[in-house]
């Protein structure tokens, strides 16, 4: 008998872990470094606990929530997530879309950055070239910006 | 009538490569370093040829930055 075993992306960051379940629609507490659902089971709340030896989040739960007793008899909403792996599945999809979000959101803000930086650039040498008698003309040459600088001594 | 001709490209990224044309021997150089700010960024200047010459003719160089600084 073989199986396979896919285990979750590490969940690092407790921003994407929250935004995840804010995605999700699941309320939750933070309480110190642990983020507690509202998901109950047998020994009450269900939680991601930060384990700083690992780095990472687990999910702390009643074993029996995942797949033992189907359905779970002791609170977990067995309707919507049916087991603990399923419930941790979609929060991998989210933990993943809030990680994209995120790189977009960081590369958004870093190119709008260097937009600002090239556009004072230019307009710092355009004002320099103009204050020692140089005529400027700026075109667009592709992914540059041509500034032609002349100046005429008579 | 003389004319001095700098041409300033700024690429996407923030970096600049300038051609210059029409001055005599480092006035250019001198030129270049006036309009960008040589202290604030790091440049790769190469001097052409001409640059070495003495002579009241047109020399070109460039400067190239390394990368735009953010």
């Amino acid at each position: 008998m073989s199986s396979v075993i896919k285990t979750t992306t590490p969940f690092i960051s407790k921003d994407l872990l929250c935004e995840a379940l804010d995605t999700m629609d699941i309320h939750y507490t933070i309480k110190q470094d642990n983020i507690i659902t509202e998901l109950e089971d047998y020994y009450g709340l269900q939680m991601f606990v930060y384990s700083p030896e690992l780095g990472r989040y687990q999910y702390q739960h009643d074993s029996s929530a995942n797949g033992r007793f189907n359905p779970y008899p002791w609170g977990m909403d067995v309707n919507k997530w049916g087991t603990v792996s399923n419930f941790l599945q979609v929060v991998d999809t989210e933990y993943q879309n809030a990680y994209k979000r995120l790189e977009e959101k960081k590369l958004k803000e870093e190119e709008e950055r260097k937009r600002k930086y090239i556009e004072a650039q230019k307009l710092k040498i355009i004002a320099k070239a103009e204050s020692k008698g140089y005529s400027v003309k700026e075109t667009r040459q592709g992914d540059k910006t041509r500034l032609v600088l002349v100046r005429t001594h008579y | 009538m003389p004319e001095e001709r700098i041409t300033i490209d700024i690429d996407d990224e923030g970096r600049i490569t300038a051609k210059t044309s029409g001055f005599y021997g480092t006035a250019c150089m001198d030129a270049l370093i006036e309009l960008l700010d040589k202290d604030d960024v790091p440049m790769v200047i190469k001097p052409t040829d001409d640059y070495y010459q003495n002579q009241k003719n047109t020399v070109n160089n460039i400067i190239r930055q390394k990368g735009g600084k953010l």
